[in-house]
């Protein structure tokens, strides 16, 4: 795969270096000469002395045929413009951009061309909500085209406890991916029957997901 | 053979003739017919707008607009926009920039914010 990423900093260069030992051919675009000549001998990638922000200097490095643009460097307004560009000028097929300031996540979506949306504080929260919720709905990951995977953990008086899944009645634009208990990974079928202490892993559109959440808590 | 001719422009029908008169326009000016184009080169596309909806999107709205060339259509997408002066349903429409698939691994195209140039009629 060919990767491009904007913004040699600790963040940037590390997914460099990860996805280029993961052998993907990876480019690295940063403004500042002087951090190239730092990093170039102890980071094994493409690396170009640019400007992401720059019609021009994307398009002389082949933005034009990257399969996936991250917009990695640590300012907000350079990450959206790398991502409008990427999407809008070379309609690259995915753009993942970084969140540096949590109040700017409202802002990244599909409007400045970003796909994926990287925010170390929401990741934080949810990996906390996840660890401390039993019976209530946690958002894992949102993907592209509207759906999110969400996870629930059963309470011991949820509803659902005791009832197989095709008793459970899943509703339309929601499916249920997975059922984890104790360890175990459970491919869900329709008479796979929920225990307290499971945790249901599904895949929701928006509309859905308070409906499954009734279903599934009380 | 001018009433073989004339037989058989009288015995199409309408839509097929606009079709017809459609296709050859676009032949003419465009660079390329829509189901030709590639995803990610640029392109300069021309068709007639066949339908043009407003998508609401968080505060703003998308004008999204499906162009057809008489054989296959494209979709473009203004995004933080309601209307665009002359764009309408029936108008003719160049476009120019890079498309990519409508959903992923969808074979239909979209193209993002392109330039674009109102067409007349013939």
């Amino acid at each position: 795969m060919k990767v491009a990423i904007a913004g040699a900093g600790a963040v940037g260069t590390f997914i460099a270096r990860d996805l280029a030992a993961a052998g993907h051919e990876v480019h690295l675009l940063e403004k500042e000469a002087k951090v190239v000549d730092r990093l170039r001998s102890t980071t094994d990638v493409h690396w170009h002395t640019v400007d992401a922000c720059e019609y021009e200097s994307l398009n002389g490095v082949g933005i034009g045929d990257v399969d996936v643009m991250v917009a990695a460097t640590g300012d907000d307004e350079d990450n959206l413009v790398i991502s409008l560009l990427a999407k809008q000028e070379f309609a690259v097929p995915r753009v993942i951009a970084r969140v540096n300031n949590p109040k700017n996540h409202w802002l990244f979506d599909e409007t400045w061309g970003v796909d994926v949306a990287v925010s170390t504080p929401h990741l934080l929260t949810a990996l906390v909500e996840e660890a401390v919720s039993v019976g209530s709905l946690v958002r894992l990951l949102n993907l592209d085209g509207g759906a999110r995977l969400v996870e629930l953990t059963l309470a011991a008086d949820s509803p659902a406890v005791g009832k197989s899944l095709a008793q459970l009645g899943v509703p339309r634009d929601a499916s249920i991916v997975a059922v984890v208990r104790a360890r175990h990974v459970i491919v869900p079928h329709g008479d796979t029957t929920l225990a307290a202490g499971d945790e249901v892993i599904a895949l929701v559109t928006g509309e859905v997901e308070d409906q499954l959440a009734r279903l599934l808590a009380v | 053979m001018g009433i073989r001719s004339l037989i058989a422009r009288l015995s199409t029908s309408v839509e097929e003739d606009d079709a017809q008169r459609l296709r050859a326009f676009c032949a003419q000016r465009g660079q390329i017919p829509i189901s030709e184009i590639a995803p990610r080169t640029e392109v300069t596309a021309v068709g007639q707008i066949s339908s043009i909806r407003i998508v609401p999107h968080k505060d703003s709205s998308w004008l999204e607009v499906t162009m057809s060339d008489g054989d296959d259509s494209l979709v473009v997408m203004w995004t933080g926009r309601r209307s665009i002066a002359g764009v309408a349903p029936g108008r003719r429409l160049a476009v120019k920039g890079r498309a990519l698939p409508l959903a992923p691994g969808s074979r239909r195209l979209k193209m993002l914010n392109p330039a674009y140039e109102l067409l007349g009629k013939d």
